[in-house]
């Protein structure tokens, strides 16, 4: 088939096609409100204690196991994407996915609070695997986390200065490029879950070294979570019980696994 | 021959004259990067956005930011095309190119040839629309724009010298992405297509435009092609009671208004040493706009006082299910959409060291310590060399004729296709315009005439 004539099919396919591509399909539309009902709904469950027999302040509970203490740590690898979105061309090989990828270590320092507890844990940078920190400036993040429900706080602090700054969970501040490290959970109780069937798919870009970590989560005692952060983007959570962390973390930035925990 | 058939020999004519935009999915690589992380990324732009927490209150967020704009205004530029050897071209320097003078001034390196090779004309590769432009765009959000010529280990640098490098180092970005780039003209069913809606569009606006004053870059092309521009600002236009629709019986819960909204943002066609006056909401030679409508959900009902106001209302809602994105519905009437709601949008951060994109001999820390010098700081040591004529622009590099390398090997989805974004080539003007994209070769016999498709206004010359 000559290229005049491919042309000639497609153009008039596309006149068949064509109409209504500006405004949204009915039938998308009626899809877009049905899942937006749902958000509602969640949303509303949650406001009025009736999430799914799970109120937020258990998670961790049934999650790790036991409340968090004082003392308890572990290790995350994370990579931060670098996306080759923006970039103007169309060579395939300038638009591959990469990613820097960097350790970090968890500690919890306090635990205020029963059921309710709000939890405060240090978030360092290290070398393990020979990783270099990306931000040398920061020597340590400090996240507080109401019920498990989210990190309500996160402060970085930067070396020489007294004061931390503390950031916004919604909204990534550009004052540090580990803003784009998938280091805090996202609000756990709103989100939607599942038993885990299946494990992660690691990009090829962190295969190497989530293998070395040792990286192999039980799904048999796995649950996904798959929530959205401020802006709609998807935030997947794989979480084995009895962890103190997900085992697998995805936003729209980056993914985190967990590699190595102690308890207190 | 039915529409199905249509559908997938369109398809398949697709993968065959999309030489555009191929998947940012392939082969991915592990990149460590060990080396630039010992060195703070540049710039920090201070601490912007610290003891702030996002609002999704509709009346809050229409109330207060109804308009914003960044601060300071993001620099008009260039978009140094392939074409014309990026910025290695010497036609605004009088036959001596900004890299010519970097190398010139640093001694050693040797940008004007990386440049050539990588973003030329000796890139057998290249085609009409490759260029500058993501660069221009994060190093406007990023920088300050340079207000005079400076003059380092002997040689002058003019304005436009120092936008071009600037550009140049902000090839690779660190960023934080919301949608993904659409990859295909003709994909107009693919996620990618349909994944900035109206209500993530409208919380990125007023929380970081409107309350931060933070610059917003987005891709204003909705199909395939990528015209990163950076955004001076946005109104919406406050609504009306009768604006207001209610919630649908079907979602009983989701209270939808319709917005009118318009986007200005910078453009890259200018002289490249332009020097960018004070933004007021309206266009001029360096600034377009667009204007969008849409309707946006909030989680509960929209209030109005008997004055007009927004009294009060719920949030707005932002979910997914899979890879739906729902969030209200753009609303821009009947027709082919390239010229609609953005393809994507992006806050930059840093600027990344050099890996495969970037012209490596660039270092923006040797630019921020010498060129953004009032006036300009001699680097002592370096051994400043005589400034070498930009090269010649092949001819026969622009257009080049058919892809050259792979064709996509995940093709469109079969799902019905809109009308193919065709566009004629503009002859070129000086500066250069942004070529649209046009299939080559063109067509042996007459073919319908396509339905009108939206395009950007023609640039000065």
């Amino acid at each position: 088939m000559s290229f005049g004539l491919f042309s000639v099919l497609f153009m008039f396919s596309g006149l068949a096609c064509s109409s209504a591509m500006a405004s949204m399909p009915e039938k998308d539309y009626l899809e877009a409100l049905r899942i937006a009902q749902r958000k509602v709904d969640r949303q509303a469950a949650l406001e009025t204690g009736q999430t799914g027999g799970a109120l937020s302040s258990s998670w961790i509970l049934r999650l790790y196991g036991k409340h968090y203490a004082p003392g308890d740590q572990w290790d995350v690898i994370a990579w931060s994407f670098r996306p080759p979105t923006m970039r103007m061309t169309g060579a395939p090989d300038q638009l591959r996915m990469t990613a820097q990828a960097a350790a970090f270590h968890y500690k919890v320092l306090s635990v205020n609070g029963g059921a309710h507890s709000s939890v405060t844990i240090e978030v360092t940078q290290t070398r393990n695997f020979g990783l270099t920190p990306p931000d040398p400036r920061v020597h340590r993040i400090k996240l507080t986390i109401e019920n498990l429900t989210a990190s309500t706080q996160k402060t970085y602090h930067f070396e020489g200065q007294p004061e931390g700054a503390l950031v916004s969970n919604e909204i990534p501040s550009t004052m540090t490029p580990l803003e784009l490290f998938p280091l805090n959970i996202p609000e756990l109780s709103t989100a939607r879950r599942e038993n885990a069937e299946k494990v992660p798919v690691l990009p090829e870009f962190a295969q190497d070294l989530a293998r070395k970590a040792g990286f192999s989560p039980q799904i048999t005692r796995a649950t996904w979570f798959h929530q959205d952060d401020f802006f709609g983007r998807p935030v997947e959570v794989l979480w084995e019980e009895g962890e103190p962390w997900p085992s697998f973390l995805r936003t729209a930035n980056g993914i985190a696994i967990l590699f190595r925990k102690e308890r207190s | 021959m039915n529409s199905k058939v249509l559908a997938v020999l369109a398809s398949t004519t697709a993968i065959i004259v999309t030489v555009s935009l191929f998947s940012s999915c392939g082969k991915p690589e592990f990149d460590n990067q060990a080396e630039e992380a010992n060195a703070a990324p540049v710039p920090y732009p201070g601490f912007r956005g610290q003891e702030f927490h996002g609002d999704k209150n509709f009346a809050n967020l229409i109330n207060s930011f109804s308009q914003g704009k960044a601060v300071p205004t993001p620099w008009a530029g260039y978009w140094w095309p392939y074409t014309q050897n990026g910025i290695a071209a010497g036609t605004y320097g009088a036959g001596l190119s900004p890299a010519g003078k970097y190398d010139a001034a640093r001694g050693f390196t040797q940008a004007q040839r990386w440049e050539v090779e990588n973003h030329g004309t000796k890139d057998p590769k290249v085609q009409g629309w490759w260029g500058h432009c993501n660069g221009w765009t994060a190093a406007s959000a990023l920088f300050p724009e340079p207000r005079q010529a400076v003059r380092v280990n002997g040689v002058t640098f003019e304005i436009a010298d120092l936008k071009a490098l600037l550009t140049e180092a902000a090839m690779e970005t660190g960023a934080d992405f919301y949608g993904e780039r659409v990859d295909f003209g003709q994909d107009y069913n693919s996620p990618k297509y349909h994944d900035t809606v109206p209500d993530q569009v409208f919380l990125i606006l007023t929380n970081y435009m409107g309350r931060l004053k933070q610059a917003v870059l987005l891709d204003r092309y909705t199909g395939d092609q990528v015209w990163n521009q950076p955004l001076a600002g946005y109104r919406f236009e406050y609504p009306k009671p009768a604006d207001y629709l209610g919630a649908d019986p079907r979602a009983p819960g989701v209270y939808r208004i319709l917005l009118t909204l318009t986007l200005w943002w910078m453009r890259d066609d200018v002289a490249p040493g332009v020097q960018t006056p004070p933004f007021n909401f309206e266009d001029t030679d360096l600034v377009e706009s667009r204007a969008l409508k849409m309707e946006l959900w909030v989680d509960a009902p929209i209030v109005f006082s008997p004055d007009g106001k927004v009294q009060s209302s719920g949030s707005v809602i932002v979910t997914r299910e899979n890879d739906f994105f729902a969030g209200g519905a753009w609303r821009m009437g009947d027709g082919i959409l390239v010229d609609a709601w953005p393809d994507y949008m992006w806050i930059p951060y840093s600027i990344l060291k050099p890996t495969d994109y970037a012209n490596y001999y660039v270092d923006i820390n040797w630019i921020r310590d010498h060129l953004l010098v009032p006036g300009g700081r001699d680097d002592t040591s370096a051994s400043p060399r005589p400034i070498d004529p930009a090269p010649s622009v092949r001819p026969s590099a622009f257009p080049s004729n058919w892809p050259n390398f792979p064709l996509p090997t995940n093709p469109p989805t079969s799902r019905p296709t809109g009308l193919p974004t065709w566009l004629p080539t503009p002859p070129p003007s000086e500066p250069t315009s942004r070529p649209t994209w046009a299939p080559t070769p063109g067509p042996a016999i007459p073919i319908p005439a396509p339905q009108p498709v939206p395009r950007p206004q023609p640039r000065p010359t």
